[in-house]
């Protein structure tokens, strides 16, 4: 894992031929009603393409991390439709549900959400349980996956006893132990210093480019201008504008179109 | 690249359930045990309060039962000395006593047919006591103008009382007694005036009965004879119309001398001389100085012989022995703590008494304390964790599996807590009953079985509370989307 990775080339894309894995049509979300409603979202229609790693910028409060829990199928919208490669979530059934975000998409949350009680090994094993895999097996694959993060040596470790970076490599683990084909980050790098929230980020490259994971990370971190296909920015509970990460100017102290 | 494919996810068996649920446990051992000792206080709570009333039941009908003889020593007496007063005659009419019905019929030379009409005449009167007795007290004080059921009948023989009766009877808009107003004009107009004047043939036949065991046995307080009944006392009572149980003048002696006694002791310490010594050694004032304080005293031969040493100095008279004192004493103290575990409740013989109203309502309040402390205990422990069903559920866990997994930890933790509880409770229970009632809670400790029987429903019903408790909230936590429960507080 060499800082160095940070400056992957970006993969062409072309939006009119690439298939779509993700994709919104007009999605809303309000908390509270009547007067105290609030819009998280306001009519998001969006399209994330297979194996693009697409970053989701915006100010704080602007729904990030509401649109990252509606595709990933986490909490049910207000309006608005939801496909998972040409699937409604809607219409999927509490078991199909289950399945989805047990073995097809991963989740990195902003606050890595490990089960305290467990060890680091555990945490990573504990989707692989649900998924029905053997208690051995899960065993063998989520040391393999510690090791991936450079983890192994710490896998008896409780969540309290490691670093917030440590916690978000197993959280990363985790994530990954059930081979999801979508790999979804809320702030992934939000609470590392620099050099941790690059290794996490080198880790996240290595896995959209090897395992041709895709991977949508909500984030402040500008250092992921330089790593995603594309860049969707997003102001309040609007997409604002899409971009080609090769089109964006990165310049110190103002990035892309954001003053 | 392949599509997502959407399946059916698998579901864990109990067995896969049950580990995951026990590692969770092992790993949270620390606020286990705290929830484990939460729900160990609420059962030992419920536990200890049954098992108190129920120990205490049995420990007052135990007592009763064993005070049984002195009732009857006394009741001798009674029998001896004066005749039945109305109410006595017409409570044990009521009861299903044919000695003592056939001992009445006897006194008052009455046939069988008088004796059935005047137990139901009796019958009549219970009934309307009852009515009265189940009246509010505003109601009652209103309506018999503070008088007692025999006197207010009695009295409403006047016409014009009666009007008086019934119409606060309407004001009040009560029930009428009896069921209609005609059964209680058949009561006050005709079975009462049947009742008084067998009752009066009865206390008559009484009287006669007590002349004649005075001219049997001149110049002996009844007390004397059945202390030291002489050969030919059954057979003269029973000529005198005595119903006389046999072997029962025998089990009565000890007693009535025991009381003759004490009788003995009472003038032993009527001198000024000696009452003042006495209150020196006993430290309280010399008025209170008496026949009990002595009693409760007088525990060991040292301070009998002290007192017998004293009394013939002082008095030169012959007290009683030492020996026979402390028996006395000992006798006295027994059953001094057998009247205190009976209070002033009664029972009728042979009848499983049930508990006190208010050991019921204590037994219900704290089965609700121990409804809410396990309630609590459960909820706090599982919302505390909804954070980590939402994570779970993130992860793929299905709503079957978050339940069965609080379900399982829910049932474990009951079941360590129920069991430690019902050993607290009932030790609890247990202490604060040898604290009471002293030795005369080993008496009804033969065989646990009721004692195990509360204990265990406590438990099941710890352990069903806390499943019920725990499940509840879970499953609200795994209906929700993964971020709602994530964001309940
Ligand atoms: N449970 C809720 N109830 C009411 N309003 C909410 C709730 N959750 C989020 N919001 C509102 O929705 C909007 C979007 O929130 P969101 O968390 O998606 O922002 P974000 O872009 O992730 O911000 P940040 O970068 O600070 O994490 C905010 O204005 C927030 O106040
Ligand atoms: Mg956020």
């Amino acid at each position: 894992m060499k800082l160095t990775q940070l400056d992957a080339k970006p993969t062409p894309t072309n939006p009119a031929d690439k298939p779509v894995i993700i994709r919104t049509l007009g999605l809303i979300k309000s908390y509270g009603r009547g007067d105290a409603t609030t819009y998280a979202l306001r009519g998001v229609d969006a399209a994330i393409f297979r194996g693009e790693f697409i970053a989701v910028l915006g100010p704080s409060g602007s729904g990030k991390s509401t649109f990252f829990n509606m595709i990933g199928a986490l909490d049910s919208p207000s309006q608005g439709r939801i496909l998972i490669d040409e699937v409604d979530v809607a219409q999927l059934s509490a078991v199909e549900l289950a399945f989805l975000r047990c073995r097809k998409i991963g989740y990195i949350f902003q606050s890595y959400n490990l089960i305290r009680y467990m060890t680091a090994l555990e945490n990573v094993t504990v989707p692989m349980a649900f998924a029905g895999v053997a208690p051995e097996e899960a065993r063998r694959r989520g040391l393999d996956l510690l090791d991936l993060v450079g983890l192994k040596e710490r896998w008896f470790h409780r969540p309290i006893e490691m670093s917030g970076g440590q916690q978000q490599r197993v959280a990363i683990a985790r994530s990954m132990c059930n081979q999801p084909r979508i790999l979804l980050c809320d702030e992934p790098t939000a609470n590392l210093d620099l050099k941790t929230g690059a290794e996490v980020l080198n880790i996240l490259v290595r896995i959209n480019k090897e395992r041709k994971v895709t991977i949508v990370c909500a984030t402040h971190d500008h250092r992921l201008l330089n790593i995603c296909d594309r860049i969707m920015w997003i102001r309040d509970g609007k997409v604002e504008r899409v971009e080609e990460r090769a089109n964006v100017k990165v310049t110190i102290g103002r990035i892309g179109g954001e003053a | 690249m392949k599509p997502i494919v959407v399946k059916d996810q698998v579901r864990l068996g109990p067995a896969r359930c049950l580990q995951l649920a026990l590692s969770g446990m092992g790993y949270r051992m620390f606020r286990s045990m705290v929830t484990v000792s939460i729900l160990a206080l609420a059962v030992a709570f419920l536990v200890h309060v049954l098992c108190f009333g129920l120990l205490e039941q049995r420990i007052t009908v135990r007592a009763w039962h064993d005070l049984g003889p002195l009732r009857e020593a006394g009741a001798w007496v009674a029998r001896l000395t004066q005749p039945d007063d109305d109410a006595a005659i017409f409570h044990a009419l009521v009861q299903d006593r044919p000695q003592r019905q056939a001992e009445y019929a006897r006194f008052a030379g009455a046939d069988a047919a008088t004796m059935a009409q005047g137990r139901q005449d009796a019958r009549l009167l219970r009934d309307f006591e009852q009515y009265l007795g189940n009246l509010s007290d505003r109601d009652r004080v209103v309506l018999t103008a503070g008088l007692e059921a025999l006197p207010l009948l009695r009295s409403m023989r006047d016409a014009q009382v009666y009007t008086q009766f019934t119409g606060r009877l309407q004001s009040l808009k009560l029930p009428s007694p009896l069921g209609s107003l005609q059964k209680l004009e058949t009561l006050v107009h005709q079975a009462l005036p049947r009742l008084d004047a067998l009752a009066g043939r009865i206390k008559a036949g009484q009287a006669r009965a007590i002349a004649q065991v005075h001219q049997d046995f001149p110049g002996q307080t009844p007390l004397a004879l059945l202390a030291a009944p002489p050969a030919n006392l059954e057979a003269q009572l029973a000529q005198a119309g005595y119903a006389v149980d046999p072997g029962a003048l025998k089990r009565l002696a000890p007693l009535a001398q025991a009381e003759l006694d004490k009788m003995a002791l009472a003038r032993m310490i009527q001198s000024r001389e000696v009452r003042d010594l006495l209150a020196r050694q006993l430290g309280t004032p010399v008025a209170l100085v008496n026949q009990a304080g002595v009693l409760q005293w007088l525990d060991r031969a040292s301070r009998a012989q002290w007192l017998v040493q004293m009394v013939q100095d002082k008095t030169g008279e012959h007290p009683l022995p030492p020996d026979r004192l402390l028996s006395i004493a000992q006798t006295f103290r027994r059953q001094q703590s057998l009247q205190a575990a009976v209070g002033d409740q009664t029972f009728e013989d042979g009848e499983d008494a049930g508990m006190p109203t208010g050991t019921l309502w204590l037994i219900a309040l704290s089965f609700l304390v121990c409804v809410v402390g396990v309630a609590n205990a459960m909820l706090m422990s599982v919302t505390e964790r909804f954070a980590e069903i939402a994570t779970m559920k993130c992860l793929g866990a299905m709503d079957g599996f978050v339940m069965m997994m609080f379900l399982f930890e829910a049932m474990l933790q009951g079941l360590f807590g129920g069991l430690a509880g019902i050993v607290l409770g009932l030790v609890l229970a247990l202490l604060r009953a040898f604290a009471e009632y002293g030795l005369l809670t080993l008496s009804v400790m033969n065989g646990f079985g009721w004692l195990l029987l509360a204990a265990g429903g406590s438990l099941v019903a710890g352990v069903l509370l806390a499943a019920l408790a725990a499940v509840w909230p879970a499953y609200v936590a795994a209906r929700l989307a993964p971020m709602e429960a994530m964001r309940v507080e």
